[in-house]
C-alpha cells in the first residue's frame, strides 16, 4: 500500500469511528482529534519510500499511488503542510461539541481534511481544484443541519467555488498546455487575471465574502469557524503551489500588484464592515475576511520571508478561530443581538473567549496574530509603506470594534438575569484556548520556526 | 452527412433550447426531464469526439444526477410557487424569455471567439458549452431558491465539464468531475430538504 492511499483509509477510519460514536458526542469529538493528531504526526515522522519494521514485517509505504493515470504523491513538501493541517483539525474537532455543533461534525471536519490533504497530493497538482470544490460541497453541508437550516451561505459558497474551480483549471491548462510565459505577455494577463480572481474567491475576498456573511448569521459559528479555516487554508496552499510551479508568474509584477491591492483591500472592508455590524457572529465572520487580507498582502510582498509570515499567519489564526467558535457558540446565540446585550456579565468565560479570538484577528499586541503582522509591518515599511499603514489601519479599526464589543458585552446591564454555569470541561477549554492566544503572543518562537517549516516544501519560493 | 456530423450541427441550437427551458419552465418535473436532455446532448457529443470510456462515464453521471433529483422528487421535494418575484429580482415569465433572448445573443458571440486558446475546442462543442455556460450563469442570478439556482449551476457545470474534457480528456478528471457533479447534486437535495424543514417550521409557528 502507497503512503497516500494509507493517508487516505486512515482519515476515512477515524471519519468512520467518529461517525459510528455520534450519539456520544464528547466522545466522538475526541476521537476524531485524536485520530487527526495521530495522522498529523504519521504526515510529519513516518518513514516514506524508505522500508521499516513492524511486529517484525518489513513494510514500506511508497510516496507515490497512481490511479488512472494520475497519481497522488506524499513527498516531503507537502507533508508538513498536511500535518499542519490534520493538527488544526485536531484542535479545532476536540472542542467542538461544546459549542452545539451537529453530531456529525467532527467526523465531517476529519473527511474535509481528507480531501484538502488530496488537493495537496494530486499530480499535476492543478487538479487540486477539483478536490478544492469536492471541499467546499461537504463545507456546504457542514454549514447546514437540522438545528441550522438556512442553505443562503451554503448555496453562495458552492456557486463560487465552482467558479474558481472552473478558473483554475482554465488557467491551469492555458500554463501547462498553450505554454503561457513571459514572452506570450496577453496570455500571461488572461491566466494572472483569471488566477487572481479565482485566489480572491477562495480566500474570500470582497465581493466574494458574500457566503461568509450569509453563513454567518444561520450556521453554527464553530463549525463555520472550521469551515473557514479549511478552505482558506486550502486555497492557500494552493496559491503558493502555483507561484512556486510557474517561473513565470513569479516574475510577473502584475500577479503580485495585484495581490498586494486586493489583500490590502480585504484588510480595510473586512475592518470597516466587522465595525459596521450589529451581530456578533457578523463581526467575527468580517474580521476574519480582514485576517485574510493581511495574509494575501504577506503574500504579495513577493518575498521568501512574505510568504513565510503568511503562514505564520495561517497557524496562528487555527487558535482565533477555535477559540472564537468556540466563545460565540458556547454563548448560544440564536436571537438577535439586541438580547445578548450585557451577557458578559452572565457568561464571563464566553464573551472573553470571543473578545480574544477577535482580538487576536485585530492582530492586538499581546496577542497570537501580533508577531505575524508586526514582522510584517516592519518588513515591508520600507519598500512599501503603503501597505503597513494600511494594516495598522485594519488592526486599529479591528480593536476599536472589539472595544465597541466589550463595552456592549460588559458595561451594559444584563437582560438575561441568571448566569451560566460552566462545566470543568468548558472552563479548561475556554481558559486555556485564551492562555494560548497570550503565549503565543508573547512567545510567537514557540510556534513559528515549526510553522515555516511548511514553506520548505516550496522550493523556488523559499530557496 | 452522417449522423455524428448532424449532431455537430444541430447540438448548439438544441443547448440553446434545452438550457434556455431550463430557465422558463416551472415545474419540477420538467425540469429535470430537460436537465436529462441537456446530459443526453453533451453525453452524445463528447462520445462523438472522446474516447469511448470518457463518453460512457458523462452518460453515467447525467443518469445518476437526475436520478437523485428524481428521487428527492418523488419523495415529496415541493415545486416553488412560479412567477413571484424574490430578492428584487423580477421573474415572471415575459422577463425571463426577454433574458434568455440576451443571453442566447451574448452566447452567440461569445462561440464565435477565435481566440487561440479556444483553438483545440471544435466549434460546435464551443457553441454549446458557450450556451450553456451563459444560461447557467442566467439561472445563477435568477433563481434564490435552493432547487432552481442549483440547476443552474449543474447547466454551467455541463458546459464547462464539455469544453474542458476537449482540451484534458483524462478519465481520471472525467471520474473527478463526476464526482463533482454527484456532489452538486447531493447537496441540492440535502440543502434543499433543511431548506423546506425551515419553512415548514415557519409556517406551524
Amino acid at each position: 500500500m502507497s503512503a497516500p492511499a494509507f493517508l487516505f483509509l486512515a482519515t476515512l477510519a477515524v471519519a468512520a469511528l467518529s461517525a459510528w460514536n455520534w450519539s456520544k458526542p464528547p466522545r466522538a469529538a475526541a476521537l476524531a482529534a485524536a485520530g487527526s493528531l495521530a495522522l498529523a504526526a504519521w504526515a510529519l515522522f513516518s518513514p516514506i519510500d524508505a522500508p521499516f519494521s513492524v511486529i517484525g514485517l518489513a513494510v514500506k509505504l511508497p510516496a507515490r499511488w497512481s490511479l488512472l493515470g494520475r497519481g497522488f504523491v506524499l513527498d516531503e513538501g507537502a507533508r508538513p503542510m498536511i500535518a499542519f493541517l490534520y493538527l488544526a483539525t485536531a484542535f479545532l474537532t476536540a472542542p467542538s461539541f461544546l459549542a452545539g455543533t451537529t453530531r456529525a461534525a467532527p467526523a465531517l471536519a476529519v473527511m474535509l481534511t481528507g480531501i484538502v490533504a488530496a488537493s495537496l497530493m494530486v499530480t499535476p497538482f492543478v487538479y487540486a481544484a477539483l478536490f478544492i470544490e469536492l471541499a467546499a460541497l461537504g463545507s456546504g453541508m457542514m454549514l447546514v443541519s437540522r438545528g441550522y437550516p438556512s442553505s443562503a451561505g451554503a448555496l453562495r459558497l458552492l456557486s463560487l467555488y465552482t467558479f474558481a474551480m472552473m478558473g483554475m483549471l482554465a488557467t491551469g491548462w492555458l500554463l501547462d498546455r498553450v505554454g503561457v510565459t513571459a514572452s506570450t505577455p496577453e496570455l500571461a494577463n488572461v491566466a494572472t487575471m483569471l488566477l487572481i480572481l479565482s485566489f480572491a474567491i477562495l480566500m474570500a475576498v470582497p465581493p466574494f465574502h458574500l457566503w461568509i456573511s450569509a453563513a454567518a448569521q444561520r450556521a453554527n459559528p464553530h463549525s463555520m469557524a472550521f469551515v473557514i479555516f479549511i478552505l482558506q487554508s486550502a486555497g492557500l496552499f494552493f496559491a503558493l503551489r502555483f507561484l512556486d510551479g510557474f517561473p513565470w508568474l513569479r516574475m510577473a509584477t502584475l500577479a503580485y500588484q495585484a495581490l498586494l491591492w486586493t489583500g490590502a483591500a480585504a484588510a480595510i472592508a473586512g475592518a470597516l464592515m466587522a465595525m459596521a455590524a450589529e451581530d456578533m457572529r457578523q463581526v467575527g465572520a468580517f474580521a476574519l475576511v480582514s485576517d485574510a487580507g493581511v495574509i494575501l498582502l504577506a503574500v504579495g510582498t513577493g518575498e521568501p520571508a512574505g510568504y513565510r509570515l503568511a503562514l505564520g499567519m495561517l497557524a496562528a489564526r487555527v487558535v482565533a478561530l477555535g477559540l472564537l467558535g468556540l466563545g460565540l457558540g458556547s454563548l448560544g446565540i440564536s436571537q438577535p443581538w439586541g438580547s445578548m446585550q450585557g451577557s458578559g456579565k452572565t457568561m464571563p468565560l464566553q464573551a472573553a473567549a470571543f473578545l480574544a479570538g477577535l482580538l487576536s484577528l485585530a492582530g492586538f499586541p499581546l496577542s497570537a496574530g501580533f508577531p505575524g503582522r508586526w514582522s510584517l509591518m516592519s518588513g515591508l515599511h520600507g519598500a512599501m509603506p503603503w501597505t503597513s499603514w494600511t494594516i495598522l489601519t485594519a488592526m486599529t479599526l479591528l480593536t476599536g470594534t472589539v472595544i465597541s464589543w466589550a463595552r456592549r458585552l460588559f458595561a451594559v446591564p444584563a437582560e438575561r438575569a441568571s448566569p451560566t454555569r460552566l462545566t470543568r470541561l468548558e472552563q479548561l477549554f475556554l481558559g486555556g484556548g485564551i492562555f494560548l492566544l497570550l503565549l503565543l503572543g508573547i512567545f510567537p518562537q514557540l510556534v513559528y520556526p515549526w510553522v515555516v517549516e511548511m514553506a520548505n516544501g516550496l522550493s523556488n519560493l523559499v530557496p | 452527412m452522417d449522423l455524428w456530423e448532424l449532431l455537430g450541427k444541430i447540438a448548439p441550437a438544441a443547448a440553446v433550447v434545452l438550457s434556455g427551458a431550463m430557465v422558463l419552465f416551472e415545474r419540477r418535473g420538467a425540469l429535470i426531464i430537460t436537465l436529462s436532455g441537456l446530459y443526453g446532448l453533451t453525453s452524445a457529443l463528447a462520445l462523438s469526439h472522446l474516447a469511448f470510456a470518457a463518453g460512457i462515464a458523462k452518460v453515467l453521471v447525467g443518469i445518476l444526477v437526475c436520478g437523485i433529483l428524481i428521487l428527492a422528487h418523488v419523495g415529496g421535494a415541493q415545486d416553488t410557487e412560479p412567477g413571484k418575484e424574490r430578492g428584487g429580482i423580477p421573474q415572471g415569465r415575459a422577463f425571463r424569455l426577454v433574458a434568455c433572448l440576451l443571453v442566447g445573443g451574448a452566447g452567440l458571440g461569445m462561440g464565435q471567439t477565435q481566440a487561440a486558446f479556444f483553438a483545440e475546442i471544435p466549434l460546435a462543442i464551443r457553441q454549446t458549452s458557450m450556451y450553456l455556460l451563459v444560461f447557467g450563469l442566467l439561472g445563477l442570478g435568477l433563481f434564490q431558491e435552493t432547487f432552481r439556482h442549483g440547476l443552474g449551476l449543474l447547466t454551467m457545470l455541463i458546459g464547462f465539464d464539455l469544453a474542458y474534457s476537449m482540451l484534458e480528456p483524462s478519465l481520471a478528471i472525467a471520474a473527478l468531475m463526476a464526482t463533482v457533479h454527484l456532489g452538486i447534486a447531493l447537496a441540492l437535495v440535502y440543502l434543499e430538504a433543511m431548506e423546506e424543514q425551515r419553512l415548514g417550521g415557519e409556517t406551524e409557528s
